[in-house]
């Protein structure tokens, strides 16, 4: 609690900024940059934005804190290397959409610094106000889904390109039910298969002329441990549908041919 | 076709015993590693958390 004088102030520090949160009732992730590996800060980061969910971005060297709250369109080739041969959706995002009580809003932290006033390197910390069965951390589930690709578990193009987002149950099976292009049988599967209120989903994009759509997903369980070695519920290529039935406890697998169908756009809105 | 004439129709998969490759599974100790350095790092960002001040 802070125990200072109240003008001038000295602002306050992330664990504080962390309790409010915790007042509020959410359960916040905080998240330093790693200097040596500065590309899992932004997969988080990224992964936490593209969920809808507004994140304090902080700027230790500048004193500052701005909310996190979008990012620019996706370019067509990525901005910078990606780990291993998997794509990632954040190397191909150019600005974070901020809101900034120093600006006017919907400003902007670009790649680089000649883009604006801030740059992505002076993004050093982040606090993501979680709900508290939100288990499993990005991190956690992009090194799963890198191992997982890796060794086979599933089939996807060389251009595709992987994008992590946290999303509700609710919505995820109401976009689906909407979504004229999406194969029947996958449909259906995803309508009924037992899942908590909040999942991970990783979506394997490919980019067309004129949209970007799915050619394969992964759900994860978001309640999951986090050494948890299987936390799949669903996963899909352009081959067959994987499933868990949590009410027999088993695994089946439905082989079907699945095209691509639009992606799922619910979490952030578009302008 | 309507969603609730498809909903009638239930889709039953082949039984498998697992979702993952036999590689997958070999992994799991490097995997662990990896998870283990993210787990402290986050660990780590709260330790320091309380030394930076912001606006």
């Amino acid at each position: 609690m802070y125990i200072g004088r109240t003008i001038p102030s000295e602002g306050l520090n992330l664990l504080q900024i962390s309790t409010l949160l915790t007042k509020a009732g959410f359960s916040p992730l905080l998240l330093k940059k790693d200097q040596s590996n500065p590309q899992l800060f932004f997969q988080a980061v990224y992964a936490y934005i593209e969920s809808g969910i507004p994140l304090v971005g902080v700027m230790t060297q500048k004193e500052h804190a701005v909310a996190l709250i979008g990012h620019g369109a996706l370019s067509e080739t990525p901005h910078c290397g990606h780990i291993g041969d998997l794509q990632w959706s954040v190397d191909y995002v150019n600005e974070i959409i901020i809101s900034d009580d120093n600006d006017l809003p919907f400003t902007s932290i670009c790649r680089t610094q000649s883009g604006g006033k801030y740059s992505f390197d002076d993004l050093d910390y982040i606090i993501v106000p979680l709900y508290e069965k939100m288990y499993l951390n990005a991190n956690v589930v992009i090194e799963r889904i890198k191992a997982f690709v890796d060794t086979g578990g599933i089939k996807i193009s060389k251009d595709a390109v992987c994008r992590p987002y946290l999303t509700s149950t609710r919505s995820l099976k109401k976009h689906a039910s909407a979504n004229k292009g999406m194969n029947t049988d996958l449909k259906n599967i995803l309508l009924r298969v037992p899942t908590p209120q909040f999942i991970w989903c990783v979506d394997f994009m490919l980019p067309t002329k004129d949209s970007l759509l799915t050619e394969s997903r992964i759900i994860i369980d978001v309640t999951a441990g986090t050494y948890e070695a299987e936390p799949w519920l669903l996963y899909h290529d352009h081959e067959h549908i994987v499933y868990f039935d949590s009410e027999v406890d088993k695994w089946y697998r439905h082989d079907i041919c699945i095209e691509p169908y639009e992606i799922y756009r619910n979490n952030l809105m578009e302008y | 076709m309507k969603i609730q004439e498809m909903m009638k129709q239930k889709i039953k998969g082949k039984e498998i015993l697992t979702p993952s490759t036999e590689e997958y599974k070999k992994q799991q100790v490097n995997i662990n590693k990896k998870i283990k350095t993210i787990v402290k790092h986050y660990e780590r960002s709260v330790e320091e958390a309380s030394k930076y001040y912001v606006r």
